[in-house]
């Protein structure tokens, strides 16, 4: 009997969280579940809702039992150690502590309100407060009646594992220079309401006639506020004029510098010379709506970067080491900083690997793919080498450590990444390009101007080189791109496309080279049942054996073969139950001796195979699948293929890619027969296929294509970052580890490949949106300028034409729908 | 002597004191959240019993 289990999900992204309506993470989806739910959250206060109207016992014990299936149990012991409360816990009070955790799994609103329950969960607890910006949480607690162990652990069963806080030092000069950019704007914004002020007195003036007394008070206060205006908040600009003139590269803040300082000259000797026009109101306006566009980009810079370093805190910070080192030493929980060389480290089921070292006891599989991407686990004896970042999948471990920290290998790659993000040369944008030329021909025609009118006599002739340099103030051309890349930045952040910097949009409107990491990012980067074949009845009793260990192919063929609850074996069927180390597990079952592993079982010479099934194992082979075996007294009576699922978006993404003309080809760390099953699976062309790459050779591939066009890298892994930091865009997907996320330039939140496509039809938009601003402030400019040169408009109409050329560049850039459709539309361009 | 004299001073030295204001509240830490505080007000104080 020949039974065909093709296991394809649907796409995740459709399932919607029934509480808040968020997207819920394709880990968290029950399957079968009438509700889901994007967090523990929203499943609590869905919970309250609907079934019961206080916090009765029961409920709460249901809460967290259901929380802690979720979450791996992890011993917080550490946080009660000296080193750990000296370091992050304050004394507020006598008896009263606090502290402050980075908090993973925030969604939502009904996650800040579970949180802040967390005193009448818990008591002993004082207050606690959440910043959902920053996603921390500040826990006040009396020292005496509980400890700091039992906090994080009960936030972490209700679902929210506690980090300590990010580095203090970087958080904080972060925030120091947020609230200075905040009081440079409360300045600017005050200097420029009260100029306007001033200035509507003085045009009532100008119409309904004013004693000379008074308008030269109110032109020396308007004089007053834009020179505290230009001194403190506008002297950004000048700094980076400065500098741009120092390093003779152009740069926006020349031409706007330029501008400010042209206006100021003119107006202050306006004022002391008690004639003409003054310019103060406009120059202030100018400098605080140039503040507020940084201030909006700085914002969702600091926002995505806070995203990324979430992840760093998630890699192990607790270690459990023995106390001497002898196998049988007891355990002591340490800080990650105390261990040393030569430490001996307890490393369980599960864990991820905090040190480079070398096996002294045990043997056990190890997932190395943040490391080389491979997806299968990797087998490691007694004596052999482990690597810190890698997942200890199977058995319980005991390490000699060798390396630490920086040394390690994980730690040589991040020094890798880093040395790519300072040797990566800008690229030169469009709006410094032009502005560059334009900083030029404005100065050259205002000299024209002035030779021109030199005839009419010097007084004329500066005044009409005045009006063109202040009509020809390049504030749209330098709004034109920080605001377009500041909507398109706050929009995309919206839909889960976190991206650094505005050069992104430039390089991902131009097609070019698309490399695809294949692990995690094509594929969903765990293994499930691709196909099985043999006897169906048999199922039971390999769910049966499974259940008996840990192990990511246990795990993922339990869930895939999806017994029955009816058809279960008891327990009491399972006799003399042995593990096979490095081949599968044994047992009898009612009688029946069952072997299930992989294809060594068929080295032993009593397990006979079909020719049926022997076939279908060379087959699955061929095709980069990993095979188990199911072996009923030592013949072999079922196969099962299990392997990374490719997601579902993939092949509609990747054809999408192509027809709007980019080469997509993938880059694996895993065997090339794999990859390039996967890469055929797609559409992928078989010479844009390469798989068994190491880091460095992957780095090398990036870089050898990325000199003539844009390359864009997109992956997930450690051994992904070096070449994400190479390729002209690096996109790291979710779940991926933290180097990569510094590494890259765009990072995505959502599961799948659909948002590449959608950060590129989107950077289209955009870029299609700067070159209008361009144009249309470029072609005012143009027009304006053969005004002032022929002598048509003089300095105050200058002055007013000048705010509204901003203003509608400023529409302009608003009106872009880049990133406003919604996905189902985006597929459907 | 006109009034101006006197107003002009005091709406400058009004607007300074806002700006003082304004940057306290900043050096405070009272702006670094502008997320949180919107959506706890939207939770009531206390869960009552129905019964």
């Amino acid at each position: 009997m020949i039974v065909k289990s093709t296991a394809i999900r649907s796409a995740k992204t459709d399932v919607e969280c029934t509480h808040c309506g968020l997207p819920v993470p394709s880990h968290l989806i029950a399957e079968e579940a009438e509700n889901q739910f994007c967090c523990h959250g929203c499943a609590t206060a869905y919970r309250i809702l609907q079934e019961f109207d206080g916090y009765d016992p029961e409920f709460l014990q249901q809460t967290r039992s259901a929380a802690r299936k979720q979450t791996a149990a992890q011993s917080y012991e550490h946080l009660d150690h000296p080193a750990y409360q000296q370091k992050y816990v304050h004394e507020v009070s006598p008896g009263i502590s606090r502290t402050k955790f980075l908090l993973g799994g925030v969604h939502c609103a009904s996650c800040l309100f579970v949180i802040e329950k967390l005193p009448e969960f818990l008591p002993g607890v004082v207050t606690t407060r959440m910043n959902l910006t920053a996603m921390t949480v500040t826990v006040e607690w009396h020292t005496a009646s509980t400890q700091l162990s039992e906090i994080a652990d009960t936030l972490d069963r209700l679902g929210y594992p506690p980090f300590p806080p990010l580095a203090d030092k970087r958080e904080q000069l972060e925030q120091v220079e947020s609230h200075r950019q905040l009081i440079r704007l409360a300045v600017a914004g005050a200097c420029a309401g009260n100029t306007m002020l001033v200035a509507v007195a003085l045009y009532f003036g100008w119409f309904s006639g004013m004693s000379a007394e008074f308008l030269h008070l109110f032109r020396w206060t308007s004089a007053g506020l834009a020179m505290v205006c230009l001194v403190w908040p506008g002297s950004v600009f000048f700094r980076g004029a400065w500098q741009a003139i120092r390093t003779r590269t152009s740069h926006m803040d020349l031409p706007v510098a330029l501008g400010l300082s042209a206006g100021a000259a003119m107006g202050i000797a306006n004022t002391i010379l008690q004639r003409g026009e003054i310019y103060f109101d406009s120059l202030t306006v100018l400098v605080f709506l140039l503040l507020v566009g940084r201030y909006i980009q700085y914002g969702q810079q600091r926002q995505a970067i806070r995203q990324v370093s979430l992840l760093h805190a998630m890699l192990p910070r607790a270690v459990s080491r023995l106390v001497r080192p002898v196998p049988d030493a007891d355990t002591e929980s340490v800080p990650i900083e105390a261990i040393q060389p030569g430490d001996w480290i307890h490393v369980r089921a599960g864990d991820v690997i905090p040190v480079d070292g070398n096996l002294v006891r045990g043997s056990t599989l190890v997932d190395l793919s943040i490391l080389t991407g491979e997806s299968r686990g990797i087998e490691v004896q007694q004596g052999e080498a482990v690597y810190s970042g890698s997942t200890n999948i199977s058995s319980s471990i005991i390490i000699e450590t060798t390396l630490v920290g920086t040394d390690t290998r994980i730690g040589k790659i991040c020094e890798l990444v880093d040395e790519e993000i300072r040797s990566r040369t800008p690229i030169v944008q469009f709006a410094n390009r032009i502005g560059n030329y334009f900083v030029g021909i404005v100065l050259i025609l205002a000299v024209i101007t002035v030779a021109i009118w030199m005839s009419s006599g010097l007084e004329v002739a500066i005044n009409h080189a005045m009006a063109l340099l202040i009509v020809a103030c390049p504030c749209a051309l330098g709004l034109a791109t920080p605001f377009s890349v500041a909507f398109a930045q706050g929009r995309a952040a919206a839909r889960g496309i976190l991206v650094k910097s505005g050069e992104v949009f430039e390089s991902l409107a131009r097609p070019g080279m698309i490399w695809l990491d294949k692990t995690g990012t094509i594929t969903e980067g765990r293994m499930r049942l691709i196909e099985y074949i043999g006897d169906h009845d048999i199922q039971p009793v390999i769910e049966l054996l499974e259940r008996q260990t840990v192990h990511p192919i246990a795990s993922a063929l339990i869930s895939s073969l999806n017994v029955a609850e009816a058809a279960r074996l008891p327990q009491s069927a399972l006799s003399q139950f042995v593990v096979l180390p490095g081949i599968g597990i044994q047992a009898e079952v009612n009688g029946q001796i069952i072997q299930v592993g992989s294809d060594k079982l068929l080295a032993e010479s009593s397990t006979r195979i079909s020719d049926n099934l022997r076939t279908a194992v060379n087959n699955f082979h061929h095709r980069g699948l990993t095979t188990v075996l199911v072996v009923q007294n030592d013949q072999v009576v079922a196969v099962a293929a299990m392997g990374d699922q490719i997601r579902s978006d993939a092949k509609t993404t990747i054809n999408e890619l192509v027809r709007l003309g980019w080469e997509v080809g993938i880059l694996s760390g895993d065997h090339q027969e794999v990859a390039s099953q996967v890469g055929q699976e797609i559409g992928i062309k078989p010479q844009h296929i390469q798989g068994h790459l190491t880091p460095e050779q992957k780095l090398a591939v990036v870089q050898h294509w990325g000199t003539s066009r844009t390359v864009v890298m997109v992956g997930d892994g450690v051994n992904d970052s070096a070449a994400l930091a190479a390729a002209s865009v690096g996109i790291a997907v979710k779940g991926g580890a933290e180097a990569s996320l510094k590494a890259a330039n765009v990072y995505l939140t959502r599961d799948g490949v659909q948002s590449i496509l959608e950060a590129i039809t989107g950077s289209k938009q955009t870029l299609r949106t700067i070159h209008a601003t361009f144009a249309i402030s470029l072609c005012y400019n143009a027009f304006a300028v053969l005004l002032a040169m022929a002598g048509v408009i003089n300095p105050i109409l200058a002055a007013i034409l000048m705010p509204i050329s901003s203003l509608s560049v400023l529409a302009v850039a608003a009106s872009n729908r880049a990133f406003r459709n919604t996905p189902s539309q985006q597929a459907q361009p | 002597m006109s009034v101006i004299y006197i107003a002009l001073p005091i709406a400058l030295f009004m607007a300074a004191l806002a700006v003082t204001g304004f940057v306290w509240s900043v050096r405070e830490g009272q702006l670094d959240d502008l997320q949180t505080p919107a959506i706890r007000v939207l939770e009531e104080d206390k869960v009552k019993p129905k019964r």
